[in-house]
């Protein structure tokens, strides 16, 4: 089966700035796929190159197996870049009549059915001016999912939603992707919520690709054992050079196999252990040291 | 795919309702209050002076509402709504994500062509009720001493002149569109480029030259001065060349079309 998204030494400048430099990432499907980077990476140039809104300078880009990125394509690809793109004279289901008419859609439960599923239904006669950040990013969503693509292309998801919209919108997505088997490629700022909702990550700096691998391979084997014990410097006595201080307790640079045999020499050294729990490294720790602090 | 974003075009002018009334509904009401103030004016002031109510020629006389330019300010505004709106909303990503780029613009243009018809033909019609309303005042009407078919023709005639005359300034609307990626940019260039062309030819209503065809305004009056002639007129210096007017505006829409979505199919919609 092609990749979803597949960019060959993909490129793209506008005049003398290089937004994107030759970018090569092959993106499979079935899975949540992270694309992070600071501002201006070209993480949204990156989308728009995939989507058509803009022509490559250089390289090219595969959609779903296509290398003509036209609507027959776009038509299993659900997108929302950027801010939500909404007419301000339409309620939220007038938004989702419109945008099912542009995709040749001819079915009013199925626009019933996505207002439901994003939430909107009480607010579906609402003019979508009147919306909050939140509610028309809902309804950026909610048009993205009508032709139930087979792709979903999100950029920054979460913008505006407040602890229990990100929540929910972590839950949807996991849904497509588990339930309907539908390929999630996101741009997110929220590395916490990155970590919690993608499978894979890529990340992109100055137009460059950076790391690309599992989150689960990115995080592992850089986490570490949380002590919070007295006396202190007996238990930095015991560790040695494994140990770095961390708030009020210290972090060992350990294998999680061998926290349990750490635990009983801090004991039999004398030291007094109030805390143990193993910290898994955070997705955020490996961007910030992977893009080295340029973030 | 035309049909698809056709149907989206006209649902989204059908629930854009305030601005599709100043668009396209609000002409055909001027057209009919300002005909009945004109008439009742007439009949109070003048009496039976002027004894010679027209329906047919005022109906004629409808189909030309849009033909002056500053008169073309609404169906200018509506074509910006439709060619300009998607950078104003920034829903060009959105939109064109389900339909591609040559198709919508196709769609849009026709959109714009069945508002601008239904426009000019309630303009029409608005004319023909100030037309009875005069046969009432004066208790007088005169015909075309002409046949029915002859016009049918010459209202087609007038119909079709101020018709294409705005889907030449429609299509510049949306090139200026394109290029300036802002409504309001749409709105002003071709307002002040129809008033600079009506300044600039107003020589060419003598009808001495071809070469003023070339100027929308003379075109589409030389097709509404043929189809007056048809209908019994005499007056008609530019009747001579309504087809080579017709065949001017044909040019002037394609020419503009087809540079707008040549610029369109290439633009970087990075920020629309």
């Amino acid at each position: 089966m092609p990749a979803a998204l597949e960019a060959s030494g993909l490129g793209k400048s506008y005049g003398a700035v290089s937004a994107l430099g030759a970018l090569d990432l092959a993106i499979p499907r079935g899975l949540v796929y992270g694309v992070l980077g600071p501002n201006g990476a070209g993480k949204s140039t990156l989308l728009r190159l995939a989507l058509g809104l803009v022509k490559p300078s250089r390289g090219s880009v595969r959609l779903l197996g296509e290398s003509q990125i036209n609507a027959r394509v776009l038509r299993r690809v659900g997108a929302m870049i950027e801010a939500p793109a909404l007419y301000p004279f339409l309620t939220a289901r007038e938004t989702m009549r419109a945008f099912a008419r542009y995709s040749g859609l001819k079915d009013p439960a199925r626009e019933e059915a996505v207002l439901d599923r994003v939430g909107l239904t009480a607010a579906a006669d609402r003019r979508a001016k009147t919306f909050s950040m939140g509610m028309r990013q809902r309804l950026a969503l909610g048009a993205a999912l009508l032709t139930r693509p087979e792709l979903l292309i999100l950029d920054e998801p979460t913008n505006g939603l407040d602890p229990a919209g990100i929540h929910e919108m972590r839950t949807l997505i996991r849904d497509l992707v588990e339930k309907e088997n539908v390929t999630i490629i996101l741009s997110s700022h929220l590395l916490d919520e990155v970590q919690k909702v993608c499978d894979r990550v890529a990340f992109i700096n100055r137009g460059e690709l950076v790391a690309e691998g599992k989150v689960s391979e990115l995080v592992s084997g850089q986490g570490g054992l949380f002590i919070r014990a007295t006396p202190m410097a007996k238990a930095l006595a015991v560790l040695g050079l494994r140990a770095r201080l961390e708030g009020d307790g210290l972090v060992a640079a350990i294998p999680e196999d061998a926290a349990p045999a750490l635990i009983r020499d801090l004991v039999a050294a004398g030291v007094d252990v109030y805390e143990a729990r193993w910290m898994t490294q955070s997705l955020e720790r490996v961007f910030m040291s992977t893009m080295g602090g340029g973030a | 795919m035309i049909i698809d974003a056709l149907r989206a075009e006209l649902y989204k002018l059908s629930r854009n309702r305030w601005s599709t009334f100043w668009a396209f509904g609000f002409m055909p009401l001027f057209a009919l209050g300002m005909g009945v103030i004109e008439q009742a004016a007439y009949h109070f002031y003048m009496g039976d002076l002027l004894p010679y109510a027209a329906p047919l020629h005022e109906s004629l006389g409808g189909l030309a509402t849009f033909s002056a330019s500053i008169f073309q300010l609404c169906g200018i505004a509506g074509a910006a709504i439709i060619f300009g709106g998607e950078y104003r909303w920034e829903t060009w990503r959105a939109a064109l994500t389900r339909v591609d780029r040559a198709p919508i613009m196709a769609a849009k243009m026709l959109a714009f062509a069945i508002a601008i018809s239904i426009s000019l033909l309630l303009c029409g019609v608005a004319r023909l009720i100030v037309g009875f309303i005069d046969v009432g005042l004066t208790g007088y009407a005169t015909w075309p001493p002409v046949d029915p078919g002859a016009i049918a023709l010459a209202h087609l005639m007038g119909f079709s002149a101020t018709f294409l005359q705005m889907m030449v300034t429609a299509a510049f609307v949306m090139l200026v569109c394109v290029v300036s990626r802002a409504m309001t940019a749409g709105i002003v260039a071709a307002l002040l480029t129809l008033v600079a062309c009506e300044i600039a030819s107003i020589r060419g209503n003598m009808g001495d030259e071809l070469i003023w065809v070339l100027f929308p305004n003379i075109a589409g009056e030389a097709l509404r001065q043929a189809g007056n002639i048809m209908m019994g007129g005499r007056d008609g210096l530019l009747a001579g060349f309504a087809w080579q007017g017709a065949a001017a505006l044909v040019m002037w829409f394609i020419l503009l079309s087809a540079a707008a979505l040549a610029l369109f199919t290439r633009q970087d919609l990075s920020k629309e």
